[in-house]
C-alpha cells in the first residue's frame, strides 16, 4: 500500500516540482541579468544550447502558462491593443504581452533573450522570432530541417536523400555553435555535448515506453492531463539529468500500474485518441467533457509534435555526437511535422492495440499549422477504419472562442453515439 | 482614375499569362499612351499600397481606393517584378539569378531575411514613391502579413507617415464602409 501511495502520481508530483524549478531558475537569471536562449518545442536544441550553460526558455510554454492559469486573456488584450490581430497565433500575442511586460508572467519573470534558435516546423515560428530580432536586436538562428516531401516518402539512413539531409542539418549545427561560442565566450565541449545526448537518449527510450504502456486496459495515464505534465518535463529538461531521472521514474510507475491494473479513472468506458492542442483556456473542464462519461485519452498526436517529434524513439549515437545529433534532429523535427500533416495513418495504426473507440479532433482558431488538414485527415481515417469520430473547435489561448456549452452538446451527443454503437454490436 | 488603376493592375496580371517578350512588347506599346494620357490632377493624396503580396485583393477594393488615392506604388504580384535590377549577362547566369535573387530583391512578409528589415524596405518604398501616406492590408487570417503589419505602422509612426490599416478578402463584394474610412482619412492628411 505504502508503495502503491509512493508511485502512482509520482510522475504529476515530480513533473509540477520541476517545473516551478525551471521558473524559479528563470526568474533568477531574469534578476541577475543572465543570458538566455528563447527556442521552441519542435527542434528546441537544449542538447546543444546547455553546452554553452544557455538557460532555456520556451515561449510556447510560457504562452500556454497564462490560459491555464486564466490569464491570458490580458497578455491577448495587451498585444491586441498594441497592434496584433485577432486572427493570429495566441501564443505569439501572449509572448509579446510578456515581453512589453518586461517578463512578468504569472510563474515567475522570464529573462529576455540573447539568442534565438527556431526552426521551419512551423511557420509562425519564423515570424515570431523576427519579433524578438526586433525588440532586443539579438542572433536569430534559423534551422531549415527538410520535411517529409509526401505521405509516407520518409528516407533513413543510408539512403542518398537522407545523408544529403543530413548533412545539410549537420553544417547548420555547426554553424549554431559558433553562434554560440560568440555569443556566450565559451568553447564547445564535445564531452558535454555527449553528456547531455545520453540524458536525452534516457528520455526519447522513456517517452517511447510511457506512451506504449498506455495501451494497457484501463489506461496508466490520461494523454491530455497527466501527459502534458509529462510533456512539460520532456521539453523543459531536455538533456539533463533531472529529465532523465524523471523519465526513468515516469517509466518505473507506469508499469508498476500496468502490472497492478491501476487505471488513470476508476471506470473507463471509452478509450479516446485526441488529435489537434488542448483547449488550454478551460484546461480541467475540457477533460471532464469526456472523464464524465467515463472516456479517457489514451494518446494523442499532440504528445508526438509537441514533444518535438522525440515519441519516434531515435537514439543519439555517442560514439559520433555531433553527426548523430544532426541525424537525430532531423529524424525528429521530421516526425514532428509529420504528426501534424500526415497523422492519419499512425493514427489508424493505433486503433488495436490501444484499443480505441474513438478519434476526437480538436482544431483551433489561434494554430492554422496544426488545424488547417484536419477536417482532411478525419475523412482519411474514417475512409480507412471504422472508427467513431468527433470534431470540435475552440482554442487554446483565447477564452473569447470557447463556447463550453457548445462542446459539450457536441461531446454528450458523441458519447451518445458511442454507446449506441456499442449496444448495436452486442446484439 | 479608378478605371487606370483597374487596367494598371490587368496589364501587370497579362505578364503572368503570356511570355515575356510578348509582355515587353505591350508594355512598349503602352507606355507612351499612358505617358501621353491628359488628366486633371485630383485632390487626391498620393499613398503606397501594401499587402497583396500572395492574396490578390478584389479589383473593386482597389477601384475603391482609387477613388480617394492615387496608388503610386504597391506590392501587388510582387512575385513578378521581384527583382529590382536587371541580371547582368555577364557571367554563369546561374550564379546571377542566385545573386540577385538574394542581394538584388524586393520584400514581403513570407521572406524570412534579416538583412532585408521589411519595414525599412517599406519606408524606401514610400520614399522613392514620393507617396504621402500608406495604406496597409492584409488578406483575412494570412498570418505573416497580419503579423508583418504591426512592424510596419510602428515603422511608420516612427518615421511620421499616416497610414490607413485594413483587411480584405478575396471574395469580399462590399467596400463602402472602406471606401468611407479612406476618405476620412485622405481628408485628414488633405484639409489637416
Amino acid at each position: 500500500m505504502t508503495q502503491t501511495h509512493e508511485i502512482v502520481g509520482r510522475g504529476n508530483r515530480d513533473g509540477a516540482a520541476l517545473f516551478q524549478k525551471w521558473f524559479t531558475e528563470l526568474n533568477h537569471t531574469s534578476a541577475i541579468g543572465g543570458q538566455a536562449a528563447y527556442v521552441f518545442v519542435m527542434g528546441s536544441m537544449a542538447e546543444l544550447l546547455r553546452v554553452f550553460d544557455l538557460p532555456i526558455v520556451m515561449p510556447e510554454i510560457n504562452s500556454l502558462q497564462t490560459a491555464v492559469r486564466r490569464v491570458a486573456h490580458e497578455y491577448l488584450n495587451q498585444a491586441e491593443d498594441y497592434g496584433y490581430s485577432p486572427d493570429i497565433c495566441g501564443y505569439v500575442k501572449a509572448d509579446v504581452a510578456v515581453q512589453l511586460r518586461h517578463g512578468e508572467h504569472p510563474m515567475g519573470r522570464i529573462p529576455p533573450p540573447s539568442l534565438a534558435v527556431l526552426t521551419n516546423a512551423c511557420n509562425t515560428y519564423i515570424k515570431w522570432a523576427e519579433i524578438w530580432e526586433r525588440m532586443y536586436h539579438i542572433p536569430i538562428f534559423t534551422l531549415d530541417i527538410p520535411g517529409t516531401r509526401a505521405c509516407g516518402k520518409q528516407t533513413w539512413p543510408g539512403e542518398p536523400d537522407f545523408e544529403n539531409d543530413r548533412k545539410y542539418v549537420l553544417a547548420q549545427v555547426k554553424e549554431l555553435i559558433t553562434v554560440c561560442e560568440q555569443l556566450t565566450g565559451k568553447k564547445f565541449d564535445i564531452d558535454r555535448l555527449r553528456e547531455n545526448l545520453h540524458h536525452a537518449n534516457i528520455m526519447s527510450r522513456g517517452w517511447r515506453r510511457v506512451l506504449e504502456l498506455n495501451q494497457s486496459m484501463p489506461s496508466v495515464f490520461n494523454a491530455l492531463t497527466d501527459g502534458t505534465i509529462y510533456l512539460g518535463v520532456s521539453n523543459g529538461f531536455r538533456g539533463t539529468y533531472e529529465g532523465a531521472k524523471y523519465f526513468e521514474d515516469l517509466v518505473a510507475e507506469m508499469e508498476f500500474k500496468a502490472a497492478q491494473g491501476i487505471g488513470t479513472m476508476t471506470d473507463e468506458k471509452y478509450r479516446l485518441l485526441f488529435v489537434g492542442v488542448p483547449c488550454y483556456p478551460i484546461f480541467r473542464r475540457f477533460n471532464e467533457l469526456f472523464s464524465e462519461w467515463g472516456g479517457t485519452f489514451v494518446n494523442s498526436t499532440y504528445l508526438w509534435f509537441a514533444a518535438g517529434g522525440v515519441n519516434q524513439g531515435y537514439e543519439y549515437d555517442l560514439h559520433r555526437p555531433l553527426e548523430s545529433f544532426a541525424e537525430g534532429v532531423l529524424i525528429y523535427v521530421r516526425n514532428a511535422m509529420d504528426s501534424m500533416f500526415y497523422q492519419d495513418q499512425a493514427l489508424a495504426q493505433m486503433i488495436d492495440p490501444f484499443h480505441v473507440d474513438g478519434v476526437v479532433y480538436h482544431p483551433i482558431k489561434s494554430c492554422r499549422t496544426v488545424s488547417t488538414g484536419l477536417a482532411d485527415n478525419r475523412r482519411a481515417l474514417m475512409a480507412s477504419r471504422e472508427i467513431a469520430s468527433l470534431f470540435i473547435e475552440s482554442d487554446m489561448m483565447d477564452r473569447r472562442v470557447v463556447s463550453e456549452a457548445q462542446l459539450k452538446n457536441r461531446a454528450d451527443a458523441f458519447f451518445e453515439g458511442l454507446a449506441s454503437r456499442r449496444l448495436a454490436a452486442a446484439r | 482614375m479608378a478605371r487606370f488603376c483597374r487596367q494598371s493592375i490587368r496589364a501587370r496580371c497579362a505578364c503572368g499569362l503570356i511570355p515575356r517578350e510578348e509582355h515587353n512588347q505591350l508594355l512598349r506599346t503602352l507606355l507612351p499612351q499612358i505617358r501621353a494620357r491628359g488628366t486633371r490632377t485630383q485632390d487626391k493624396v498620393r499613398v503606397v499600397f501594401e499587402g497583396g503580396f500572395c492574396e490578390q485583393p478584389p479589383l473593386d477594393m482597389i477601384r475603391g481606393i482609387a477613388l480617394s488615392c492615387y496608388v503610386v506604388d504597391d506590392d501587388l504580384l510582387i512575385g513578378l517584378r521581384w527583382l529590382l535590377e536587371d541580371v547582368p549577362l555577364d557571367g554563369d547566369p546561374l550564379t546571377n539569378l542566385a545573386e540577385a535573387y538574394l542581394e538584388k530583391s524586393s520584400y514581403s512578409p513570407v521572406q524570412h531575411d534579416l538583412r532585408k528589415p521589411k519595414e525599412q524596405m517599406l519606408l524606401a518604398r514610400i520614399r522613392n514613391a514620393r507617396a504621402d501616406a500608406a495604406i496597409i492590408t492584409a488578406a483575412k487570417m494570412c498570418e505573416p502579413g497580419l503579423e508583418e503589419q504591426v512592424a510596419y505602422t510602428r515603422a511608420l509612426d516612427e518615421a511620421g507617415i499616416p497610414y490607413f490599416v485594413g483587411e480584405f478578402e478575396e471574395s469580399m463584394t462590399s467596400f463602402d464602409a472602406m471606401e468611407i474610412q479612406l476618405e476620412t482619412f485622405v481628408e485628414n492628411i488633405l484639409f489637416s
